[in-house]
């Protein structure tokens, strides 16, 4: 199998918080192949966001930091990257979309001036070519009229018109790896649908890889070819789409298929799952999803399970794997 | 736009009705002038006498009336003191004040905006804790206490800058520093908060995610957002320089428009002192429609397509 | 002169002290040096009233007025004084230059600029760092920091007096003579002096400048005594004392608040509760006219002669006089209206005595006008605050 894209190694991500220290993301292995769309999957605070910051180098300073870990780009380690090289990665190798189009976008310039910027930047197009390139992006993207459109500011358009400019924006130097941030979180769900096709039919068209983050197995569903389920800074699950579906082997991706929404009824949070992830500082020494388990045993509470491998490309981390995979 | 700016006009000529009702009443509250013009041993007969030669003893009503009716054709009276056209003595020494304040705000400007960003950017360093320190000072202490100090340390200690007086750019020093102090302490502290906020704003981590280097995320994405709130203070602050520069120009004995105007309160010179406050709101009214056109050129949300 | 006169005494003119000269009826022109005041009644004050610093008719040349103008005095004034105009920056500064031709000897010093300079702490600083020569109204708390190194304080006894003024004419314990001696007992003056005028200025026995005419320095205040104070108010029948109020203004005059405060004080430990009410300038005028100084108050006054002082304050029926006395109105009267000094004296001096045993006031100080210059300068200030510096000179 050929080296992937993207392999992050026992990343260790920790935030300075009163004066102590909490690991975020906790020990994450994973990777993404060419081409290949990657979910991560976690309610908030499981450290999925803080896993692509980590990856793009924009932990929040000082307080967030990588204390070990390994990240690995095409073959080059970004974590010995200088500040001015991983600006060349970012936008240009790895670009990003986030969760709130209505905020993402700088309200003072107009969305042509956003997209061109990156394009000037990276590609190193004159303004003209730069602004023919923004509106075929526009255009890409699905936006109507993009000549009329591009001069238009972001507070003239709706949150869907946003999300697609943001995918404009982060498609435009044509990157090998896009990292979506829950992108279709904060849309109505016919634009969720509408924005996860364009995804889709742009990764086909452009081959890129694309590292999906949600909290929304529903939209893993339709869109990804792995997932990785975490929880309380780990992962406590690895797999292909299709076997995780058929077969969640973790509690806690039980709970989280259980609560995807129909399509028909309105959206609510993960109301499945009792109880809410625990704060990161008191995390005892067993499974960190122990007290919402419903399976939960002595040996659960005393000792953290190890992410092992039950078949191929089938990681869990629960005792009760095995038997479960029976 | 128009609409807007027409319903703004409307309301300014109101504020200006306002201020002019209220100083007049304000100002004669005090009592009239006569006991200040006339010596202390007049008898009561002179003391009448010279109150019906002036006007102070007919119906406040009726004098009001007179006096809106010959303002609105821009004669505001004579100065009792100096017998010349009040509005004209306010004119004259406008220029004045219009550079000792225009100086300070300069001045407020060029450290706060720079002070402000860099406190922003590097939260929780030393130019952000020295930042806040001396704007802490600098809005706690007031205007005639820092201006002796001031006095005290570069004229009287170490006599290399005047204390009082205009004419030389020595003498603009020590109250232009002492006046602007407060205004680059606020602006500095707002321009601090909206950069802390705007720096944590999505879109700040979008152009980060571009690639864009840190000094374009900052000058290009950040600043101009942050300006938006921080210009409503800094025109503010023109009307608070206006005001501050009455105290100021009355410690360093720089004759501009607010030492005539405390001379005048002193003197019971109504027609000055009104002439001063309407010439101030005026003032006043004008910078803020001027930052309401600012503000649509800075934020095209309130553009209208 | 005649034509100063005329333009002067013409209603019209609203000269602002008309009533400084409005007994002079008419002048008339003896010779070239000579002019004749014709007056309506003997004005024994007359020479007090035309001093410079009364400012009712400073001399104006008749032909510079009619050939520029009434207005043109105003800006570009002319006149007969040892210094000549040169230019008036508004709220700035004044500049003249010597008069060589001065009738009294061309000045020493050749130039003077004026400078309005209201804060006295700039004012100092000015003066420290040799900006100015001369500064004024220093608060006497710098007097013995400006007495050393490049500097020096010169003070003057000035024409003003401090005291306080008992309204006798409502109803009230004031209408008892032994409560108003009472209260004189009461306060430590000389106290007050050294703590808060820093020593400087002369207290005063009667309320009239020491320098003034008919003030007999044998004169004696009351003394401080507590309890001769409480023995005469018990005697007047407030055993514990009475509550007043007190009306002045503040800022007024050089540490009113100061020395209206410490008086409090001292009349409290007597048992007197004193209610002060600071009033604005204007609306002190305003109660001054209904003649509603309440209590006690703390006018300020000023005058070189018995009849500038006790007559506007004293006299019965005067607006500002607080007090009513047939005995002393006839030696008012008598002293105003003959031109003998004998009998002025005479007349003044039994005035005093009435005065002092009636205690109508609480005499305080007559206060010095304190200056501070270079130490290079020679110069004796007016008590009249006109800076007069006719025969300054830099040694």
């Amino acid at each position: 199998m050929a080296e992937p894209l993207l392999e992050v190694r026992d990343l260790v991500t920790c935030f300075e918080a009163d004066g102590g220290e909490i690991a975020a993301v906790d020990g994450v292995s994973l990777h993404v192949d060419a081409g290949e769309t990657l979910s991560i999957v976690g309610e908030s605070g499981s450290g999925k966001s803080v896993t692509s910051l980590s990856i793009m180098r924009l932990l929040p300073k000082p307080a967030g930091y990588i204390r070990s870990g390994d990240i690995s780009f095409e073959g080059e380690a970004l974590r010995d990257k200088s500040e001015a090289d991983m600006r060349r990665v970012r936008g240009r190798r790895i670009a990003m979309i986030y969760q709130e189009p209505m905020t993402s976008l700088n309200p003072v310039f107009t969305v042509g001036q956003q997209i061109m910027e990156a394009i000037e930047l990276h590609l190193g197009l004159s303004r003209r070519d730069a602004r023919a390139r923004a509106i075929d992006m526009l255009r890409l993207v699905g936006i109507p009229a993009p000549e009329d459109r591009i001069d238009d500011y972001p507070h003239h358009m709706s949150g869907g018109m946003r999300q697609r400019v943001m995918i404009a924006m982060a498609l435009s130097c044509e990157p090998k790896l896009l990292i979506a941030d829950e992108p279709t979180t904060a849309l109505d769900a016919t634009v969720q649908a509408q924005i996860l096709e364009l995804l889709r039919k742009l990764k086909r068209e452009l081959g890129m890889s694309i590292m999906l983050i949600t909290h929304d197995l529903g939209v893993v569903a339709e869109t990804c070819d792995r997932v990785v389920v975490m929880y309380g800074g780990k992962i406590v699950e690895e797999g292909d789409v299709r076997s995780i579906f058929r077969k969640p082997l973790h509690p806690y991706t039980e709970g989280l298929l259980a609560s995807i929404p129909r399509i028909d009824e309105t959206r609510e949070r993960l109301h499945v799952i009792p109880g809410i992830v625990p704060n990161p500082r008191d995390r005892g020494a067993g499974c960190r999803f122990a007290s919402r388990c419903a399976y939960v045993m002595d040996e659960c509470r005393a000792r953290l399970p190890e992410l092992r491998q039950i078949a191929t490309g089938r990681n869990v981390a629960c005792f009760l794997a095995e038997e479960r995979n029976r | 736009m128009a609409r807007y700016l027409a319903t703004r006009a409307i309301y300014s000529v109101l504020v200006i009705f306002g201020v002019a009702v209220l100083v007049f009443f304000l100002v004669r509250l005090g009592g009239d002038p006569t006991a200040l013009f006339l010596p202390p041993e007049s008898s009561i007969e002179e003391i009448a006498r010279f109150r019906r030669q002036m006007g102070f003893d007919r119906p406040l009503l009726i004098q009001f009336g007179e006096f809106v009716w010959r303002a609105l054709q821009g004669d505001f009276g004579k100065s009792l003191r100096y017998g010349e056209p009040a509005m004209r003595l306010v004119w004259d020494r406008f220029p004045a004040t219009l550079q000792l304040s225009a100086v300070s705000l300069l001045l407020s400007v060029v450290i706060a905006v720079p002070l402000g960003i860099a406190a922003a950017v590097n939260r929780d360093s030393l130019t952000d804790r020295v930042g806040l320190f001396f704007s802490l000072v600098g809005q706690s202490f007031p205007t005639f206490w820092l201006g002796i100090m001031l006095i005290l340390v570069f004229s009287e200690k170490l006599a290399i800058l005047p204390p009082s007086g205009r004419g030389t750019w020595q003498q603009l020093v020590l109250p232009a520093v002492s006046l602007a102090a407060y205004s680059t302490a606020i602006i500095t502290r707002l321009l601090r908060s909206s950069m802390l906020e705007v720096m944590q704003a999505d879109y700040i981590r979008t152009a980060r995610g571009k690639g864009l280097s840190e000094r374009v995320v900052v000058y290009r994405h950040a600043v101009r957002n942050a300006a938006i709130p921080t210009i409503t203070v800094i025109a503010l602050q023109v009307g608070a320089l206006l005001g501050g520069a009455v105290i100021t120009e009355e410690i360093f004995a720089y004759p501009g428009m607010g030492r005539l105007a405390i001379q005048a309160i002193a003197n019971r010179d109504f027609t000055i002192v009104q002439a001063f406050v309407i010439f101030m709101a005026v003032l006043i009214v004008a910078i803020n429609l001027a930052v309401d056109a600012c503000y649509v050129l800075l934020d095209p949300r309130l553009r209208k397509s | 002169m005649k034509f100063t006169f005329d333009r002067a005494l013409n209603p019209e003119f609203k000269a602002p002290y008309f009533s400084r000269i409005s007994a002079i009826k008419s002048v008339e022109i003896v010779d070239k040096h000579t002019v004749n005041f014709k007056t309506a009644a003997p004005f024994p004050t007359m020479l007090y009233s035309l001093g410079e610093a009364s400012f009712a008719a400073l001399i104006v040349p008749p032909k510079y007025v009619a050939e520029n103008g009434p207005d043109a005095l105003q800006k570009k004034p002319i006149g007969t004084g040892p210094y000549k105009f040169v230019e008036w920056v508004k709220d700035d500064r004044v500049v003249m230059d010597a008069n060589a031709d001065y009738w009294g000897g061309a000045p020493k010093v050749k130039k003077i600029t004026w400078r309005p300079i209201a804060e006295v702490r700039t004012r100092i600083a000015e003066l420290k760092s040799g900006g100015i020569d001369v500064a004024g109204d220093i608060p006497p708390e710098d007097v013995p920091a400006l007495n050393a190194g490049s500097t020096k304080v010169i003070t003057a006894p000035s024409d003003f007096l401090f005291f306080f003024v008992f309204d006798t004419l409502k109803p009230g314990p004031l209408q008892n003579k032994l409560v108003r001696q009472a209260l004189n007992y009461a306060v430590d003056a000389d106290a007050i002096q050294k703590s808060i005028l820093g020593g400087i200025g002369n207290r005063i026995a009667i309320t009239l400048p020491t320098n003034a005419f008919g003030y007999d320095k044998a004169w004696q205040p009351y003394p401080f005594d507590p309890a001769k104070a409480k023995q005469l108010l018990a005697e007047a029948g407030f055993p514990d004392g009475f509550t007043i109020p007190l009306v002045t203004r503040q800022g007024r005059y050089l540490k009113d608040k100061e020395i209206v405060e410490a008086t409090i004080g001292y009349l409290a430990k007597v048992g007197v509760k004193v209610e002060p009410k600071y009033l604005e300038p204007g609306v002190w005028a305003q109660v001054s006219e209904k003649k509603a100084r309440d209590g006690i108050s703390y006018p300020g006054w000023s005058g070189l002669d018995p009849d500038l002082v006790w007559y506007p304050i004293l006299f019965t029926g005067q607006y500002q006089s607080y007090y009513a006395n047939a005995e002393l109105d006839a030696l008012l009267t008598k002293g105003r209206q003959t031109l003998d000094e004998k009998e002025r004296l005479d007349a003044y001096g039994k005035a005093a005595a009435i005065i002092k045993e009636e205690a109508p006031h609480i005499p305080m100080f007559q206060p010095s006008l304190i200056y501070a210059t270079g130490s290079s300068l020679n110069w004796v200030p007016r008590g009249d605050s006109i800076v007069d510096l006719r025969r300054a000179e830099f040694r």
